[in-house]
């Protein structure tokens, strides 16, 4: 029964008739080929350039100082006691 | 059963798109190596192992996944991997939060949360079992390619849109892509529906037994195609995690000679290049199962010593002319690699994509074909132990670069060629030359690890099938 069974279907996949699908999915596999070659021709033509296209310009992540140094005095702060204070040095 | 009403493209679109994601969260790590690695100052070994980890769990946890897909149905499978994963890639996202609270550092805490986010990648069986219960044999080959395909892209397009929208940021994409996957599990758990009829559910459980699994994992043709897609997606999946580094330490002076300075610029062209693969070796892979289709219909078979009297013999011979393909674009990558020419070696790199993407489609065209009765056992141990490659082939090229020095870093291909493909390659020739069942071959016999009791799917394996 086997024997049979999987021939048959073997001997199917190449006459069967496809549903409506299969003809969009054939469509899907090209474009999807397509979108390989474009992002292909995409990164060597930026390789080439050396312009890298980011949508996210601002750096979120970066290393800041351990010590960030006071806002210097101000005149018209009309603090009295406002003195400089510069930060140590390591 | 649930009883909803859908239709199979519903379902297929659903896999694609629930492992197309799981492929994004397993691979959003690769996508900041430059910016992890600098942040926490790992060296080239750093880096190697970072890139290994992402594939540390499939091996084993694949099989599993096919047995847990056969036993409780695709579509729980499915909600259980987002769940599980989409949580960890949240916890990893806020590694400088929780790592204090459990007494790890923040670098530690964040890798073994993106080993844990990494298991995503046994979703693979689960939707290759979701749609072989949906679909017939007739049309298998396409809707396992898009399937597939669709998927695996999700690998590149997180090396190319993630540090655009992110930047350096990878806290933030750790967090979104967790959530998203909340999101599609919810969508999975409204509309999935395990299978077709009720017959496939029954006999998907039935087949899921240790004997059965014992039986298959021990073919000379399962290890043979085990090992061929170990050559074609487990060489994917290691150079998806191993590339963004590669072309970032293997071509720093190129890339700042091209313009690229800060870290962020260099990190978007390192992904960029890497992308180039990723995209080839996903998008490709239907068109390759539609090549492979086409072999058959021609009934084309060039090579000696392989088998040309099976009725699927032409897509053996397919799958081997890839595994040359994929052979001799490593060997290339190598020369352009030494030869600093970064173009070259990113054009090389396109075509090498598509060299994988034979190998990949090739090796899933037959597999259902040859282990007819019981795909997902078989789908298990293939796509699973496969990525083991995964894991050794991104040690094999840090622990080269770190042994040969200079341009060390760019020996690996050619190594990993000559020193383990080839063999391969001679082993499939051997396993695939039995003009009667090669499938039939194996380490024990039928009786051995199936008993007395064959059942009656056995015979489909055992019985001269498929014999012009």
């Amino acid at each position: 029964m086997s024997r049979h069974g999987i021939t048959e279907a073997i001997t199917a996949d190449e006459s069967h008739v496809h549903e409506p699908w299969y003809k969009y999915g054939i469509g899907v596999l090209f474009l999807e080929a397509t979108i390989a070659v474009a992002v292909s021709v995409f990164a060597i033509s930026m390789g080439l350039s050396g312009k890298p296209v980011a949508f996210k310009k601002h750096v979120v992540f970066e290393k800041k100082p351990a010590l960030v140094a006071p806002a210097p005095c101000q005149a018209s702060s009309g603090l009295s006691d406002c003195t400089t204070v510069t930060p140590e040095k390591s | 059963m649930r009883n909803i009403k859908t239709h199979k493209v519903e379902q297929l679109v659903m896999a694609a798109v629930a492992f197309f994601w799981c492929f994004l969260l397993w691979f959003a790590s690769a996508a900041f190596v430059p910016t992890i690695a600098s942040q926490f100052d790992l060296g080239i070994k750093g880096v190697a192992l970072l890139a290994s980890s992402a594939i540390w769990t499939a091996p084993l946890a694949r099989p599993v996944a096919g047995w847990l897909a056969d036993r409780i149905g695709a579509t729980r499978a499915f909600v259980i991997i987002l769940v599980v994963c989409g949580g960890f890639s949240i916890l990893s996202g806020m590694a400088q939060t929780f790592a204090p609270m459990v007494g790890m550092s923040e670098y530690h805490f964040l890798f073994w949360t993106r080993v844990i986010v990494a298991t995503a990648g046994v979703s693979f069986v689960v939707g290759i079992q979701h749609v072989a219960q949906w679909f017939e044999s007739e049309e298998m080959g396409a809707a396992e390619g898009l399937y597939a395909g669709t998927g695996n892209v999700g690998a590149g397009v997180g090396a190319l849109l993630l540090p655009r929208i992110y930047g350096l940021d990878y806290h933030a994409a750790f967090i979104h892509l967790g959530i998203v996957a909340f999101i599609i599990a919810g969508w999975i758990i409204w509309r999935g529906v395990p299978a077709k009829n009720m017959e496939k559910l029954h006999m998907a459980k039935k087949t899921a037994t240790l004997r059965d699994t014992a039986f298959v994992w021990t073919r000379h043709a399962a290890i043979a195609l085990m090992l061929a897609y170990a050559m074609s997606f487990g060489l994917e999946i290691g150079m998806n995690a191993w590339l963004p580094g590669y072309y970032k330490m293997g071509f720093a002076g190129a890339i700042k000679a091209l313009g690229f300075h800060s870290l962020q610029d260099v990190q978007i062209a390192a992904g960029s290049f890497a992308a180039v693969q990723s995209f080839n070796a996903s998008l490709f892979r239907p068109l390759s199962g539609w090549i492979s289709d086409i072999w058959q219909r021609n009934r084309w078979m060039p090579f000696p010593l392989l088998s040309k009297k099976l009725q699927y013999s032409p897509r053996i011979h397919w799958l081997m002319f890839a595994l040359l393909c994929i052979t001799t674009m490593m060997i290339l990558l190598t020369i352009a690699g030494m030869s600093g020419h970064i173009v070259a070696s990113v054009i090389i790199l396109a075509f090498f994509g598509v060299a994988v993407a034979f190998g990949t489609g090739g090796t899933f065209a037959i597999v259902p074909l040859m282990f007819r009765e019981r795909p997902g056992t078989a789908a298990g141990f293939i796509g699973g132990v496969s990525c083991i490659g995964g894991i050794i082939y991104p040690l094999i090229y840090g622990n080269v670069a770190t042994s040969f020095g200079i341009g060390g870093i760019h020996l690996g291909y050619a190594i990993v060629a000559l020193v383990l493909f080839i063999p391969f390659i001679l082993y499939f020739v051997w396993a695939m030359h039995w003009d009667i069942h090669p499938e039939g071959h194996g380490i024990g016999s039928k009786e051995k690890w199936l008993g007395d009791s064959l059942l009656p799917a056995i015979d489909g394996v055992l019985e001269p099938v498929g014999i012009e």
